[in-house]
């Protein structure tokens, strides 16, 4: 069940909201429904979820019995990682660890290991990692096992986040298990969750169906232009799509009186890579700079060091994004531009003009985002040789026409997305109060209430009409 | 707290309420939807191993989404934005539509075969063209008549309306149906040419041959080529089944129907600039014969052919009329009947047929036929090697 589904919208969401208001015990409420949300979507998988919880808050208390530091305190957090990361490796990396074995006995000449796939249970990338880092704040002391199984379960389970993050970590929501609901931060939550479904279904889905399009062209059809137009489409796309769902978990938690930490502010507006992943999904960089990139030692040793641990995050970092090389090729390659910003980047950057520095950084993320979409090394490569080819600028003969491949509505969007991205909220705000602010008060409310909700009606009707696509007759 | 959000939250949760609401009350009488769908509209009945496997899941949200109350109105308002704000209708599955110039509407697959499909190789058409003799020859063994209708498409009769930006650069000489025409006529196969006939009639008549708002030939188009297929009936005959007078009509103030299939399945609110004023025949029988002395007809072919069965059973020119949609569906009489191909026999086939109609319109000749005629040798085939041994 996704986020933006219609029987989310229309049917779990209304019942969900309405048992969640009018029923004491909103905790219970909301896990029984985050239990529902799951097993809807992952009937088998969610017992072996609720077993984790039970092994994780078994292992807890276990480690809050221990002394700090003990050696029995460290085998318990070992056990619990392994445990938990040995779930995520066997769900999520078993078929592509077969496939390369596979693949490396037939270059000699072997038959193939049989093996029956694995299917990957929904979230399974990021509520391990909610789940170690509550293992891991325990074992170093900075936060006290959950004070009740229904508590612990809750954080992991909780369906706000559970599927696409944000990732958060325990102590971010363990004074939140006793709150007061307002109906600001449930209005401020509906704004949230309005914005978040627009940015997915108007802007993230539109220029997704470019991006397919033209990445799915082969060599000979796929001219410079048509890849640079999937280039850009599937950069918003990756984008809003990601962000938006964001936004709706954040919404979604706010409504529900849960405040969870942002994970994106405007990444395409920054001057250098390292820039870029302290506004790109922030929660996953948090992790990986906490539990990893410090653990390994961080820029506290020598400078090889540091690259050495920083590309080590980063391919790990790709890697946790998907079981195929073309996510390791693309953490491989943030990790590679990382180095050079503590290299020499960071410093010139600071003498360009913001603009200058901020397209190479744009560039530079774009051209990444090549081996995140491709379906293979090769077609990464190939896709990256067709953005270059100057030769091959005019549409083939066999090309599909632009008219085919990008509708108005397509195109509008695209130029929708660009200037969301790129337009900055000051100027914007300037814009506003220059020519509106003497109807400040009569435009404010129409903006902070009206535009949320036509959104969402905008958002509905794109998504219903998505499921109707009638023939003129049977066509088989 | 601001005053507003009590309101504000009232107004979302009534949202999001009001679709189950729609469906449990029906408050509001919802438009109807043209057009075929290919999902279900039952709700599936939850069973443990359909819930563990995640079909009954699947299932029921894919329910939910052809059921969901207001669907009809969001359907028509998305529509409705593509069409007045952006002049296009977006589709990605389905019938894939292009609103030309002057607001007729293509289906965008007779676009590309119209400007942008290379003709089929000489060797397919020689050899298409060469099984459709065989065919003739050895139905008219067993005193079947035969007749190969190209029906026209809208893209080739009408191109003056197709936006610059759907054209390639195919030149008109280069197309399939100016290919095999003369290999047929050489051939002496019975070819009636719907393409010529409508772009005489585009050039003579007031009456529009394709509607705006339509894919098919129009009524008073096809009409009239029905009217030419009576004719041919009437001189593989050697004498007249039924002759007709077919030049009155009756002018209809906006098209519906089959004159207005492709705007129907748009599903939009407004009508006015797609639903022209039509024409339809009102034919006058001027010589008619007994039912058993009329042919038994069996037609092959594509969607084209609804409107000429329409009208041969109109002007009564046909005993009776089985009707196979592509090879794939059977119509007798107008009722589907079950159909397999692997189990036809010749008798199952031809038996008590002596007129085969076959059909297949200029954009897909290569298609000719939809595997019927190489079936229908082997069928005749079969049968003559029986005989000889």
């Amino acid at each position: 069940m996704l986020f933006s589904s219609l029987f989310f919208l229309f049917a779990f969401l209304p019942i969900f909201l309405a048992c969640y208001f009018l029923l004491p015990r909103k905790n219970t409420v909301a896990l029984a429904g985050s239990i529902i949300f799951y097993a809807w979507g992952a009937p088998k998988f969610i017992f072996v979820l609720l077993a984790g919880c039970v092994v994780d808050q078994f292992i807890a208390l276990r480690m809050e019995k221990s002394l700090a530091l003990s050696s029995a305190r460290k085998r318990y957090l070992i056990t619990g990682l392994i445990f938990n990361l040995g779930l995520l490796l066997y769900f999520k990396y078993s078929n592509f660890f077969v496939d390369q074995l596979n693949a490396f006995l037939s270059i000699f000449g072997s038959s193939s290991f049989h093996w029956s796939r694995v299917l990957l249970p929904l979230g399974i990338s990021f509520f391990t990692f909610q789940k170690i880092s509550y293992l891991m704040d325990v074992y170093h002391g900075k936060v006290k096992p959950a004070e009740s199984f229904l508590n612990y379960c809750l954080f992991v389970i909780l369906f706000p986040q559970l599927i696409a993050g944000p990732i958060v970590k325990y102590q971010d929501l363990v004074n939140q298990f006793v709150r007061r609901m307002s109906l600001d931060q449930i209005a401020q939550g509906i704004q949230r969750f309005c914005y978040g479904l627009s940015k997915k279904v108007i802007l993230a889905n539109p220029c997704g169906m470019i991006a397919d399009r033209m990445f799915g062209l082969p060599p000979d059809q796929l001219s410079l232009p048509y890849a640079w137009l999937g280039l850009i489409s599937y950069t918003f796309q990756i984008y809003y799509d990601f962000s938006g769902y964001s936004d709706m978990a954040i919404g979604l938690g706010k409504m529900m009186g849960f405040e969870f930490p942002e994970n994106f502010n405007r990444p395409y507006l920054s001057r250098n890579i390292t820039e870029f992943w302290r506004r790109w999904h922030m929660t996953l960089s948090s992790f990986m700079r906490e539990y990893l990139y410090v653990p390994l030692g961080g820029n506290r040793g020598s400078r090889l060091r540091t690259y050495f641990n920083l590309w080590i995050v980063f391919l790990l970092s790709g890697f946790w994004h998907g079981a195929e090389w073309t996510f390791v090729a693309w953490g491989f390659y943030h990790g590679m531009f990382l180095s050079i910003d503590k290299l020499f980047w960071l410093k010139v950057s600071e003498r360009l003009p913001k603009v200058v520095c901020g397209c190479i950084t744009l560039l530079i993320v774009m051209l990444g985002w090549v081996f995140f979409r491709a379906d293979s090394i090769a077609h990464g490569f190939s896709y990256l040789a067709s953005l270059f080819n100057f030769t091959f600028l005019a549409p083939s003969e066999e090309s599909p026409l632009l008219a085919e491949m990008v509708s108005r509505r397509g195109a509008f969007t695209i130029l929708a997305a660009a200037v969301v991205t790129f337009v900055p909220r000051a100027a914007l705000k300037d814009l506003w109060s220059t020519y509106c602010g003497k109807l400040d008060g009569m435009f404010n409310v129409p903006f902070k209430y009206a535009v949320p909700l036509l959104l969402f009606a905008l958002s509905a009707m794109v998504l219903t009409n998505s499921t109707f696509n009638p023939f003129i007759y049977f066509r088989f | 707290m601001n005053r507003r959000h009590p309101i504000f939250f009232s107004f979302f949760l009534l949202m999001i309420a009001l679709p189950l609401i729609q469906m449990k009350f029906v408050l509001i009488q919802e438009p109807t939807l043209e057009g075929i769908t290919l999902l279900t509209n039952k709700i599936p009945r939850l069973r443990m191993a359909s819930w563990w496997s995640g079909d009954f899941q699947k299932s029921l949200e894919q329910w939910f989404e052809q059921a969901m109350g207001f669907r009809g109105f969001l359907i028509k308002t998305d529509n409705q934005i593509n069409f007045s704000f952006f002049k296009e209708i977006d589709r990605t599955e389905g019938t894939k539509i292009i609103l030309g110039k002057d607001n007729y509407l293509y289906e965008s697959h007779y676009i590309t075969a119209a400007s942008r499909k290379p003709a089929a190789s000489d060797e397919l058409l020689r050899s298409r063209a060469d099984q459709l003799l065989e065919l003739q020859s050895r139905l008219d063994q067993s005193g079947i008549k035969l007749i190969f209708i190209i029906s026209p498409s809208k893209a080739e009769i009408y191109p003056e309306f197709i936006p610059e930006r759907f054209l390639g650069g195919r030149r008109p000489e280069q197309s399939s149906y100016r290919k095999l025409l003369p290999l047929l006529r050489e051939r002496k196969v019975n070819v009636l040419d719907g393409h010529e006939m409508c772009a005489r009639l585009k050039s003579t008549s007031q009456y529009p041959v394709f509607t705006r708002a339509s894919t098919h030939w129009s009524m008073y188009a096809s009409g009239l080529f029905a009217n030419d297929v009576v004719e041919k009936i009437n001189e593989l005959n050697n004498k007249p089944v039924v002759r007709l007078d077919v030049s009155n009509v009756h002018v209809v103030s906006r098209c519906i129907g089959v004159d207005a299939d492709l705007f129907n399945i748009i599903n939009m609110w407004s009508e006015d600039p797609l639903l022209e004023s039509v024409a339809r025949i009102k034919p006058k029988k001027l010589y008619d014969t007994r039912p058993e002395e009329k042919p038994s007809i069996l037609m092959v072919g594509s969607s084209f052919c609804w409107n000429i069965i329409h009208h041969l059973k109109i002007y009564s020119a046909c005993r009776d009329l089985d009707f196979y949609y592509y090879y794939k569906r059977k119509y007798a009489n107008g009722t589907e009947t079950p159909f397999e191909r692997t189990h036809q026999t010749k008798e199952s086939l031809f038996g008590g047929k002596n007129l085969v109609i076959i059909e297949t319109n200029e954009s897909c000749l290569e298609e000719l036929g939809f595997g019927f005629v190489e079936h229908a040798l082997e069928l005749l085939k079969k049968e003559t090697d029986i005989r000889g041994s």
